[in-house]
């Protein structure tokens, strides 16, 4: 709407005489403020290259003549078994979330993808929970399970007996009510995903299917799973990414406590940078989390661009012979 | 002290401008290819690298530039971080659209600007305003960048909740009550108000119609 109208508002009209010279410059006009866009991120990487090189802490004055220190901060870091735990905590948090939100979502979307009485009424209640904001999520979270909060109190009333189950406290137990609660606030995601790519699966196949006498589990299996795969590594991927960056939750219900029990990648660059000021060493660990993260993200990429290219082509096909 | 009004012109412009590029690059990439596929996915990387990992050197740049603690420096990051999902989400509706109406409008004589205003974003409509409103619901409880980058003058209602947390006169259970409903009430409006585009808007050109 305005927004468009002044982004607009300045560009002249393309040339009339030639068109590809119009193009040319609609090009321009939009990937210049692109690459503007990541020269200005620039020097954000040359400043943690140059922090992760140089031993600098908040409690020298200034930044530009710290001690040039090597490799030292990086082997400072990967020496550390803290920093290993920070990754396997993260891989948990994001890999059982991932599959926990996949899991119930697709579950969902295969009860709602058909139009029923009182279909709306569930789709609102099933997006609710991506709808609040995360940190509000943690500190509500914080509140109904303390020991003696309604949670335990509900659950001692339907179990009859007496429940102060300690979910917070416990170093044991703690990660996995955060995930839960990751878990609850993004199955709608995944929800919304699923269900769209279900209400796009053409018919023919599953009526064909069952003309031929095939049962629910077999047309699911072997029609609808495969004709989804596209739609369900792009839930899991950007889900599981999504996981990877979490700060919210895990800082504001419990700051990687109790101990370091909850102390996922994220929240461990926190602490070392903005709880012990250690800055430098908080750059050289960031690089390394950046680099492993590269890597995902290439091979995430990778998985999508073939699943984008197989739909292409199947879908290429048909569409030549003319659609019915 | 955070001030709704603040948080509103951060969240809404950040959002009104990356939604705005965003789908004028989508338009240029379904119908003349201005990004390679490869360059398309590279944009996804801005938004997939966790936030946290250039927070400190981010935390300096903006120092130096004098960012730190301005609504403005606020809503260059914000704009970057949803520029990808602004793209790609735009990018799925402009493919939709069949071409031979824009091919029209150019025999009558329309430019592309026209064609982009008066046959493109009417039929787009929809899709933008879902767009716009998902992007505006992941901005507006944006929270670790809006942490490290205001504290004092600029406070978003978010970090507002956390500083009710507060050591010396313990935590403010009433006040932080009362502005979580408050801040998530507007989403869940929005949240309603936009439940069929969702559908559309969320598969990122994975699903063909």
């Amino acid at each position: 709407m305005t927004a468009t109208a002044t982004a607009t508002g300045p560009e002249a009209p393309p040339a009339r005489g030639s068109r590809s010279r119009g193009i040319r410059i609609f090009k321009w006009t939009l990937v210049g403020p692109l690459i503007s866009l990541f020269l200005f991120l620039t020097p954000v990487f040359l400043l943690q290259l140059y922090f992760s090189l140089h031993s600098w802490t908040i409690y020298l004055s200034s930044w530009w003549d710290a001690d040039y220190a090597g490799l030292d901060l990086f082997r400072e870091v990967l020496t550390e078994s803290r920093f290993y735990w920070a990754f396997a905590r993260s891989f948990l948090f994001a890999g059982l979330s991932t599959v926990g939100c996949f899991i119930i979502g697709f579950g969902l979307a295969l009860l709602m993808y058909r139009p029923f009485r009182g279909h709306s009424f569930f789709y609102v209640l099933f997006i609710l929970p991506m709808l609040t904001v995360p940190i509000v999520t943690s500190y509500t979270a914080d509140m109904i399970l303390f020991r003696s909060g309604p949670i335990n109190d509900i659950m001692s009333f339907l179990a009859g007996t007496e429940i102060r189950f300690t979910w917070l406290a416990n170093p044991d137990f703690a990660i996995f009510t955060i995930i839960m609660l990751e878990i609850w606030n993004w199955t709608p995601f995944a929800f919304i995903i699923m269900l769209a790519g279900l209400s796009s699966l053409p018919n023919e196949p599953v009526e064909a299917a069952r003309i031929l006498g095939a049962g629910r589990l077999r047309i699911f299996r072997e029609i609808q799973v495969p004709l989804l795969r596209p739609v369900i590594f792009l839930a899991l991927i950007l889900r599981f990414l999504e996981a990877m960056a979490e700060f919210p939750k895990t800082w504001g219900l419990l700051q990687g406590g109790p101990g370091t029990a909850t102390e996922t990648i994220p929240v461990y660059l926190y602490i070392v940078t903005w709880r012990a000021f250690n800055v430098s060493k908080g750059a050289a660990a960031s690089y390394l989390v950046m680099l492993l993260m590269i890597v995902i993200v290439l091979s995430a990429i990778y998985v999508l661009r073939r699943e984008k290219k197989a739909l292409d082509a199947l879908y290429e096909k048909p569409a030549a012979g003319g659609e019915g | 002290m955070a001030r709704p009004e603040e948080q509103s012109i951060i969240a809404l412009s950040a959002t009104a401008i990356a939604v705005a590029f965003g789908t004028l690059l989508a338009y240029g990439v379904s119908r003349y290819r201005i990004l390679s596929d490869t360059r398309m996915f590279q944009l996804l990387v801005l938004r997939m690298i966790p936030p946290i990992v250039v927070a400190a050197p981010l935390t300096l740049y903006y120092s130096v530039l004098q960012l730190m603690d301005t609504a403005f420096g606020l809503i260059i990051v914000y704009f970057i971080t949803s520029l990808p999902y602004a793209v790609w989400m735009t990018k799925s509706f402009i493919d939709e659209v069949p071409r031979e109406m824009e091919q029209a409008a150019e025999i009558l004589g329309a430019s592309r600007w026209q064609t982009i205003r008066e046959i493109i974003f009417p039929l787009i409509r929809s899709g933008v305003v879902a767009t716009f409103l998902f992007i505006l619901i992941l901005t507006w409880s944006e929270y670790l960048l809006s942490f490290i980058l205001s504290k004092v003058d600029v406070v978003t209602l978010p970090v507002q909740l956390s500083k009710y947390e507060g050591s010396t006169e313990g935590r403010v259970y009433g006040h932080q009550a009362a502005l979580a409903v408050g801040i998530t009430f507007p989403l869940i409006v929005i949240g309603i108000f936009i439940r069929k585009h969702l559908v559309r808007g969320f598969t990122f050109g994975m699903v063909k119609r």
